[in-house]
């Protein structure tokens, strides 16, 4: 075995030791206890992206490291040593965090529905992937998985580990430290915003089935969209109307250059990417990057504003925050009407302008638009009125951080 | 004496080595022998079909074992551009055009390697190009596994053509392609006989992915009803202060 095979085998324990001192570290030497969670969470998305983008969650991690570089990580298809060919596009993980993931050990849930709703990738293979497994079967897997993430950590995932979240929350930062601050939705327009997150989810899964009807039926809907295009059709165009969410994706453009960063991709890659034509299925496309703007413009105004529409956080919603998976979701935030004097600091600091954890009375208060963030937990100044519960366990509760400890 | 047999071994293991780097570098550089009866051609070369009214020559020179015209089709046994490996039989057909064939390539497929053959051609004229690339063989194709394609003017577009409208395909991996001029290039990626058959494996392991979701969401809804219904210990507590 080779030197450097033995310390990329090291990459891994030194990942998790670094973030178990630094998550010891921030709970030890944070003074101030209204920032301490968010200081954590911080440090956690930041450490979520390296694991993601090295390929170090659930995945032969000695691999991307140490890898020539220059190859396209999603050349090495590590998850296609673990599952073979029945599903070599890696695990369904609910992050924004694209197919290129090095060796898509994990992947996007949003790309994999559309792409396996499209009977294109019923054909044996697409972008050079093979599959085993019929197209039913692939799509089962994802909701499986999907499932099975919502109920144990629900938006968790969204608050703690998606590197689009850590983008926004990061434009927060630099937002405040301006001294600006920012704007709010009405309820009304909140309110629409989440329950339109379930229809461009719905959207977007029907497109790629209108765009894959000649292969279904043999009735072309919309002209040129054939697989394998149209004559004059151009192929970028045609070739990835099977995802047709990620044409339009804002975490596309940031995939990239945090693989780049982080990744085992070389700068000159993201050159050839970009320098495609938008349409001649680069993989940062022309509504791509004037996406990604104004989302960074508004997440500059608005917190977490993408986050309100993400057809992703719609899903992890959708098997979290709605009977029957509601009844049996293991993390949840509670809140104790008794000792809640309706101050109003919890929807004040919300991220996501959830109300519920103001507006409800007692009990259960997580909804479909909760991160999990526990920004509420962190800053609720009364002792228990709010907690974060796993499994009926509470692993964070409020505390009384106006007047000093008598003990 | 010590330092001498050093040095003897020494240069033997140098000489080894170099042995060993000239072989490596021979293997490397040069995995083709060409067949000693094989014919060079050049640019200037054409290839005429009287019967069609059409002139095939290429635009990089090679080499092939044997060039018939076979009806109005020719076929070129053991073909081999410059660039290109390794060698393959094209069996080339037009009607009133001019075709230059600028690339060929086949490449056989091994266990991690797709086997694909590709063609391209710079054709003026508005004939149909009958072609088959030699790696074909009946039953061993699905359409999807095609691509013919138009370099379009820029350089960075590419037009994508149509089964069954802008050609196709017969049984034997011979395909026809209707009156499209320019700089074309005919891809066949054989991902159908490369996509891994598993259909003779047992049902656990061809659905083993599925089968594995599946009872890891059983045993996660289990696991969690399980703990629903453990009463926590404030209750307890709460139960034993009541009594």
């Amino acid at each position: 075995m080779a030197v450097w095979e033995i310390s990329a085998y090291l990459v891994l324990p030194l990942y998790v030791i670094a973030v178990a001192v630094g998550i010891l570290l921030i709970y030890k030497l944070s003074k101030d206890k209204t920032r301490r969670v968010s200081t954590l969470r911080l440090f956690v998305q930041i450490a979520a992206v390296f694991g993601l983008f090295m390929g170090l969650i659930l995945g032969p991690f000695n691999q991307p490291l140490y890898l020539p570089l220059g190859v396209a990580p999603r050349a090495h298809l590590l998850a296609g040593g673990l599952l073979g060919n029945q599903f070599p596009e890696g695990i369904s993980f609910p992050v924004l965090a694209c197919f290129y993931p090095d060796g898509r050990t994990v992947t996007c849930p949003i790309w994999q529905l559309q792409a396996y709703i499209f009977p294109f990738w019923n054909y044996p293979g697409g972008y050079q992937v093979f599959y085993s497994t019929s197209g039913l079967e692939k799509v089962g897997i994802v909701i499986g998985s999907v499932v099975v993430a919502a109920i144990i950590l629900g938006r968790f995932y969204c608050g703690w580990l998606c590197p689009f979240g850590l983008y926004q929350d990061v434009l927060t930062r630099i937002r405040k430290a301006t001294g600006k601050r920012h704007l709010s939705f009405s309820k009304k327009t909140n309110t629409a915003l989440g329950q339109s997150r379930y229809l461009i989810i719905a959207v977007f899964l029907l497109l790629s089935v209108i765009f894959s009807s000649y292969a279904i039926s043999g009735i072309e809907i919309i002209p040129g969209t054939r697989p394998g295009g149209g004559q004059g059709a151009e192929a970028g165009l045609v070739g990835q109307l099977n995802e047709p969410f990620c044409i339009v994706c804002p975490m596309r453009p940031l995939c990239s250059l945090i693989l780049s960063v982080v990744g085992s991709m070389k700068w000159s890659y993201i050159w050839d990417i970009t320098q495609e034509s938008p349409w001649s299925g680069g993989y940062v496309t022309i509504l791509n990057v004037p996406i990604l703007i104004a989302v960074t413009a508004l997440a500059f105004i608005y917190r977490r504003v993408w986050c309100r529409i993400c057809p992703l956080g719609a899903l992890t919603a959708l098997f979290s925050s709605f009977t029957p998976f509601k009844q049996i979701a293991l993390a949840k935030l509670v809140k104790e009407e008794k000792k809640c004097t309706k101050c109003g600091i919890c929807k004040r600091v919300c991220p996501t302008q959830a109300d519920d954890v103001f507006d409800k009375k007692g009990g259960d208060v997580t909804e479909s638009r909760c991160i999990l963030c526990a920004r509420c937990v962190e800053i609720c100044p009364y002792d228990d009125a709010l907690s974060i519960k796993f499994a009926g366990k509470t692993v964070m509760k409020s505390r009384n951080w106006l007047e000093p400890k008598q003990d | 004496m010590r330092s001498e047999l050093r040095t003897d071994s020494h240069s033997k293991a140098s000489a080894a080595i170099i042995l060993i780097a000239i072989i490596a570098f021979a293997v490397y550089f040069c995995p083709n022998v060409q067949a000693e009866t094989s014919t060079n051609f050049t640019t200037s070369d054409k290839f005429t079909i009287p019967a069609t009214n059409s002139i095939i020559s290429f635009g990089v020179n090679g080499s092939y074992a044997n060039a018939a015209l076979q009806g109005n089709v020719w076929v070129f046994t053991d073909l081999l551009l410059n660039g290109s490996v390794p060698l393959a039989t094209l069996k080339i057909s037009t009607e009133n055009s001019n075709l230059t064939i600028i690339y060929y390539h086949t490449r056989i497929g091994t266990s991690t390697v797709i086997p694909t053959e590709s063609l391209r051609y710079i054709i003026v004229g508005e004939g149909m190009v009958t072609v088959n690339l030699g790696y074909s063989n009946a039953g061993q194709y699905s359409g999807s596994d095609w691509y013919v394609s138009k370099e379009g003017g820029n350089g960075n577009t590419r037009f994508f053509f149509t089964l069954g409208r802008d050609y196709d395909l017969g049984n034997d991996g011979t395909f026809s392609i209707y009156k499209i001029t320019g700089n074309l290039s005919v891809t066949h990626v054989m991902l159908s006989s490369f996509a891994g058959n598993n259909s003779n494996l047992p049902f656990l392991q061809q659905h083993s992915v599925v089968i594995a979701v599946a009872i890891v969401l059983v045993l996660t809804v289990t696991v969690v009803i399980k703990l629903k219904n453990k009463p926590d210990k404030e209750t307890l507590k709460k139960k034993g202060g009541d009594a």
